[in-house]
């Protein structure tokens, strides 16, 4: 598809293409501003504790008279990062995992589901725990924790689809011209799966921040004074009841990214189906 | 002429959770330089399945049991994979049944019929893409620059037949199996299609393997004919030797079962045998109102009607005392030596014919 029929087709989306902007000016603001120091979001001001919101303080302070707009900054670039690495492996890991599983012999692809479900037996909080016994609570940590897990769903899907697929006769066409499995793979296999494999990696995106965000609740996760939007919910919940902003700022921040993750995933999808320039 | 394709004693089979399927069961045949066969019988009588292991694609559970397939001299059974891919799209192509669904609904159709090309030679995407562009003009689609960047669902039904010949010709094949190609189209679409597969043929020098059931289709196309019944060749001649001289019961049964003036049609009684236990004899023989005691216990060789024109049916051994075939038959025959005369066709038309003239009280000719 050429960049211009792209943008077209995009347009005939505003769902989607609204969600894309919201999305890239998020992502621009939170990593430019903390990145360049622009905002301190670890700078106590002990005179200003637990303020309101207001001119001074956008989003008011916290307990520790933090500001909490330079907080929710680097939080969501936090999750961002961890939301990117997510989906980087889904649609590496996971689409190649889901590719040679569904076009391999039989028994190559037996041995490949086997693995995939001793993994997936595996509850990832246990995995989690135990890597934190040798590692840093951290980013690096909750990537990897990741990795071991987060990709199945998106290896199942993809050999699902790969197993549909081949058996059609586009595909024995294929064959019948002369094409091996790499080339039926990458020429007919992925793009008749893209659509799905853009739907699920954008919705292994909000999950992966909620994931982080839970794991930072229950204090696995980011470590204080680093901010992400699970670290910020779980601190402003127990100030909940007599400052509510502290809780809402990152909960709205939450819902409108995964919002927009889903829209844009929805509206890409229809997008890349070729079938998509008649429908609407 | 220069033989293509040589098919020697083929036999093919399935394993299913009820045992092994002998789906082709010995069968012969060869191919031309240009020449149309056509492959006819009932659904389940082998004849995909036999072009299909051909080019060596049979489903995972099937497998060529013993025979030889020969293209240009060159052995094809228990070749690798390696060797199967390069000759598959560039000496051998194929054309499916569906229109619909042998296109990649992902991909702009150009492609599709540049792919073969891309694959077996080292032709630029800008060259590939004129070649393709221009084939696809000549197939028939109007506009081809413009719509060949389209996909297969803007294209109707006889287009994609269209665009799908197109694939299947581009590398310029020796031999191009046509499985059903035109079985589901309409009629119109489907007179048209064979006239561009009429017209290719006689441009590109290519030879067809048609396989279809359907006997009117046979008469617009081929050269010569092969009946399949039960995985086996029972009949097998030029166009006009099964069509209007047909020698095998199954091939009177399918004659029979064409629409033909204001007669009722006569359909073959009873199903095809199950392919799991073949019968011993002829497998036709218990759906067969002319069966012969000898057909239950032993399958008939072919007798020759003709050097040609070969049936593989108890009828035609000169043991075997002489039978009146159907009325609708027995016309075909009669307009058949009005035009090509009694001269000598052999020992089985001398019984046969004689029998004629005996079963209407010798009130023809």
């Amino acid at each position: 598809m050429t960049g211009g029929l792209f943008w077209e087709r995009m347009r005939r989306r505003p769902a989607a293409l609204v969600s894309l902007v919201v999305l890239v000016v998020i992502a621009v603001v939170s990593f430019t501003a903390t990145l360049a120091g622009l905002v301190d979001p670890v700078a106590q001001d002990v005179t200003a504790v637990n303020q309101a919101p207001g001119a001074e303080h956008w989003f008011g302070t916290d307990v520790l008279g933090r500001d909490l707009f330079a907080r929710l900054l680097m939080g969501v670039r936090i999750s961002l990062t961890i939301a990117f690495f997510a989906g980087l492996l889904d649609v590496t890991l996971g689409v190649a995992w889901g590719l040679i599983s569904g076009l391999a012999r039989r028994r190559t692809d037996g041995v490949m589901q086997r693995f995939l479900e001793i993994l997936g037996g595996i509850p990832t909080l246990v995995v989690l725990v135990l890597m934190l016994t040798v590692l840093e609570p951290g980013l690096v940590t909750i990537v990897l924790a990741m990795a071991v897990t987060g990709w199945i769903p998106m290896a199942r899907l993809v050999r699902a689809q790969a197993l549909r697929v081949r058996e059609q006769e586009f595909a024995l066409a294929a064959r019948v011209l002369g094409s091996g499995r790499v080339r039926l793979a990458l020429r007919h296999v992925v793009p008749n799966t893209l659509g799905l494999i853009i739907v699920q990696s954008m919705f292994t995106i909000p999950t992966a921040i909620f994931f982080e965000a839970f794991l930072s609740f229950i204090g696995l996760g980011m470590r204080p004074p680093t901010a992400s939007l699970g670290t910020l919910l779980s601190s402003g919940f127990q100030t909940f009841t007599f400052l509510p902003f502290q809780m809402l700022v990152p909960a709205v921040t939450l819902s409108v990214i995964m919002i927009a993750f889903n829209l844009l995933a929805d509206g890409l999808r229809d997008v890349f189906d070729p079938r998509g320039v008649v429908a609407r | 002429m220069t033989r293509v394709l040589d098919v020697e004693d083929l036999h093919v089979s399935f394993s299913t959770p009820a045992g092994r399927v002998q789906a082709v069961r010995g069968v012969s045949f060869s191919l031309d330089a240009g020449e149309v066969l056509a492959v006819v019988g009932e659904s389940g009588s082998g004849k995909s399945v036999m072009a299909r292991s051909v080019m060596g694609l049979l489903a995972g559970n099937g497998r060529i049991d013993s025979g030889s397939v020969r293209l240009r001299g060159r052995e094809l059974v228990g070749a690798g994979e390696r060797e199967l891919r390069a000759v598959r799209g560039k000496d051998v192509a194929m054309v499916f049944q569906d229109p619909m669904t042998c296109l990649d609904p992902t991909m702009p159709v150009w492609k599709q019929v540049a792919e073969p090309l891309r694959l077996h030679s080292s032709v630029s995407r800008r060259e590939a893409r004129a070649v393709a562009t221009r084939l696809l003009e000549r197939v028939g689609i109007p506009d081809a620059a413009v719509r060949g960047k389209q996909y297969p669902h803007q294209f109707s039904g006889g287009q994609r037949q269209r665009i799908a010949i197109a694939v299947a010709l581009v590398c310029h094949p020796g031999i191009l199996l046509a499985d059903e190609p035109t079985t589901a189209l309409d009629v119109r679409v489907q007179a048209q299609i064979l006239d561009l597969l009429r017209e290719l043929r006689s441009e590109l020098g290519t030879a067809v393997v048609f396989v279809t059931h359907d006997l009117g289709v046979v008469s617009s196309i081929a050269d010569r004919v092969a009946v399949m019944y039960a995985g086996r060749i029972v009949e097998t001649g030029t166009m006009h030797e099964v069509l209007w001289h047909p020698q095998h019961p199954y091939t009177w049964g399918l004659l029979g079962s064409l629409p033909h003036g204001d007669e009722r049609l006569t359909p073959i009684p009873g199903s095809p045998p199950s392919l799991l236990d073949p019968p011993p004899g002829d497998a036709f023989a218990p759906r067969n109102p002319y069966a012969v005691a000898r057909d239950t216990q032993e399958a008939p060789p072919f007798f020759e009607v003709t050097p040609t024109h070969h049936a593989a049916t108890w009828l035609l051994d000169p043991d075997t005392s002489p039978v009146e075939p159907p009325p609708v038959i027995r016309r075909r025959w009669e307009q058949w030596h009005a035009s090509h005369g009694d001269t000598g066709c052999g020992r089985d038309t001398r019984i046969l014919h004689r029998s004629v003239p005996d079963a209407e009280g010798g009130s023809d000719e």
